[in-house]
């Protein structure tokens, strides 16, 4: 026999009735599961003569630390002893097969419904832990991008794409646990039943529809497969492009050369009648770009150097401002509530300065959507929103003492029409 | 010490502490194989059941260990122990009492006619 074919099954493991049928049906038309049949959620193949057989699963051991898992020596000396052939494990079962022509010599695998569902409750303990274990990743998720910093961190670190996706895959990850635990809920039930004997029998229609089922859902198993081998690509990609661009230098521009206009100000623009002198320091000086879907302008700037007023006298100090637009209000107001928290969080926090009354005069003639912060955190830092538009402020050096000079510079600018 | 009580045996429970008594020690297929004996074909027991029952009698303290072969192809043999007879005993105490029940039962319906039964014995109405 030779590998003839690799096939995304139509079903999966904990569907036992579909996925029992569905090997014995390959089976039948000559394709018969190779040994250590499954990889990568592919089943592999060998063809070889047709021959109906039967396929039945039974609980196999998960890896662990300590036990590479499988399945154990007594259990399958027991199995080949009767005449069941192990061909492989697939997901939480072992996978045994034996010819259909030999039914009458050979017992089925399990013949006492009781003690399968006993053993099969293991599997259903299984598939409860696992689901627990996703719905703490979920809460742990949404906490930390809504009630943390993440969402904050996805902006500034990795990109909004790769944190939606990672969302996606939660929740897949959710619905497959689910469906994992109530499908063996299920069976565990139907065996309990057939134990007291309260499951009535199928009748012969009852039962080809029952064992026919994987054909009715196959297309469904194969693209959600499709889909969630999509779904990771993507995620992994998100995260390599993400990398990249944050190691790309096209994304990098020095800042003195710049001749676009910046929707905020610079330290120039903070005192009237100044000139302005860019530090040695090249690498502080820079506009970076980290645009991202949900975000479509995302820039950075780090200001170094020195302020010459008319009367000669100087004063050094630096700058960085990083703007956010983002799509909409809802979304730069959570980010703001981010940035609070996360400053808040810091050890050097110093506390809100309580705005000047000109401050507050100007905020309330630019209308509702304006909101502005003053404190100290690690730096004197000025957070402004206005409507999707985010600014965030540090500066240092003794040429600010307040972050009155700043606000007034910033918002102006903000408000100002500017291409 | 067992963990926990089996409680009630299946047929299949109690047929593996059937194959066992008496015996000095025996390996899976070989409990399997009396078990067909002893049935005379009408009762089995599937590979996968025989591994599970072997398990749990092993948690419950029915059965030991007494030797296994090194190696991958090990069969480990095992034998009853006092508790694992006492359970048997048990079971086979209330299966007697079962089948007492329905031949009292059983004798008392032939030698009364139906409604006879039904007007003499109420309790047997249910029957």
């Amino acid at each position: 026999m030779k590998l003839s074919r690799i096939q995304i099954p139509p079903c999966r493991p904990y569907e036992i009735n579909a996925a029992e049928t569905w090997l014995s049906d390959m089976s039948e038309a000559g394709l018969h599961p190779e040994h250590d049949f499954i990889f990568a959620g592919l089943v592999f193949f060998e063809r070889g003569e047709r021959r109906r057989y039967r396929y039945r699963f039974d609980i196999a051991k998960r890896p662990t630390m300590f036990d590479d898992g499988g399945v154990d020596a007594e259990q399958q000396l027991l199995c080949a002893d009767a005449g069941w052939e192990l061909c492989g494990i697939w997901g939480d079962f072992a996978v045994y097969r034996s010819p259909q022509d030999a039914s009458d010599e050979i017992p089925e695998l399990h013949t006492d419904p009781a003690l399968h569902a006993a053993a099969y409750k293991k599997v259903r303990r299984r598939a409860f832990g696992s689901l627990i274990w996703i719905v703490v990743l979920a809460i742990v998720w949404v906490n930390m991008m809504f009630g943390g910093t993440a969402l904050l961190d996805a902006v500034l670190g990795v990109g909004l794409v790769s944190r939606l996706l990672s969302a996606l895959i939660i929740l897949w990850g959710l619905y497959l646990g689910v469906e994992h635990w109530f499908s063996m809920h299920t069976y565990c039930r139907r065996l309990q039943r057939q134990a007291r004997g309260q499951q009535p029998s199928l009748t012969e229609d009852e039962d080809i529809r029952e064992e026919r089922r994987w054909q009715s859902r196959a297309w469904h198993r194969r693209i959600s497969f499709v889909c969630s081998i999509l779904l990771i690509g993507a995620w992994l990609c998100s995260g390599f492009v993400s990398f990249i661009r944050a190691a790309d230098d096209k994304n990098t521009l020095p800042l003195a050369g710049n001749e676009e206009t910046l929707p905020f100000a610079l330290m120039q623009d903070l005192y009237e009648d100044c000139t302005f002198t860019y530090s040695a320091m090249d690498w502080t000086n820079e506009i970076r770009r980290h645009d991202d879907i949900l975000i479509p302008v995302h820039l950075q700037v780090l200001q170094n150097g020195s302020i010459t007023h008319p009367d000669g006298t100087a004063v050094s100090g630096g700058l960085t401002v990083r703007y956010i637009e983002t799509i909409s209000e809802e979304f730069t107001a959570l980010l703001v509530r981010q940035y609070r928290h996360s400053d808040e969080r810091d050890k050097h926090f110093g506390g809100y300065r309580d705005l000047s009354p000109e401050v507050v005069d100007r905020i309330a003639s630019v209308g509702d959507d304006m909101e502005v912060f003053a404190y100290t955190a690690r730096f004197p830092t000025v957070l402004i929103r206005h409507g999707k538009t985010l600014l965030y402020v540090n500066y240092y050096g003794d040429a600010y003492t307040s972050p009155d000079a700043v606000i007034f510079a910033m918002t102006e600018r903000l408000t100002a029409p500017h291409s | 010490m067992p963990k926990k009580s089996l409680g009630t045996l299946t047929e299949s429970m109690f047929y593996v502490l059937l194959s066992m008594r008496g015996m000095s020690s025996l390996c899976g297929t070989e409990i399997a194989a009396r078990i067909g004996k002893i049935g005379g074909g009408a009762v089995e027991i599937g590979p996968a059941t025989l591994y599970t029952v072997l398990g749990k009698f092993r948690e419950a303290g029915y059965i030991e260990e007494i030797a296994e072969e090194p190696g991958f192809g090990r069969m480990r043999s095992y034998r009853l122990t006092d508790l694992g007879c006492a359970a048997y005993e048990k079971e086979y105490a209330r299966l007697r009492r079962c089948i007492a029940d329905a031949d009292a039962v059983w004798n008392h319906e032939m030698r009364y006619t139906d409604e006879a039964v039904k007007n003499s014995d109420p309790t047997l109405q249910t029957v």
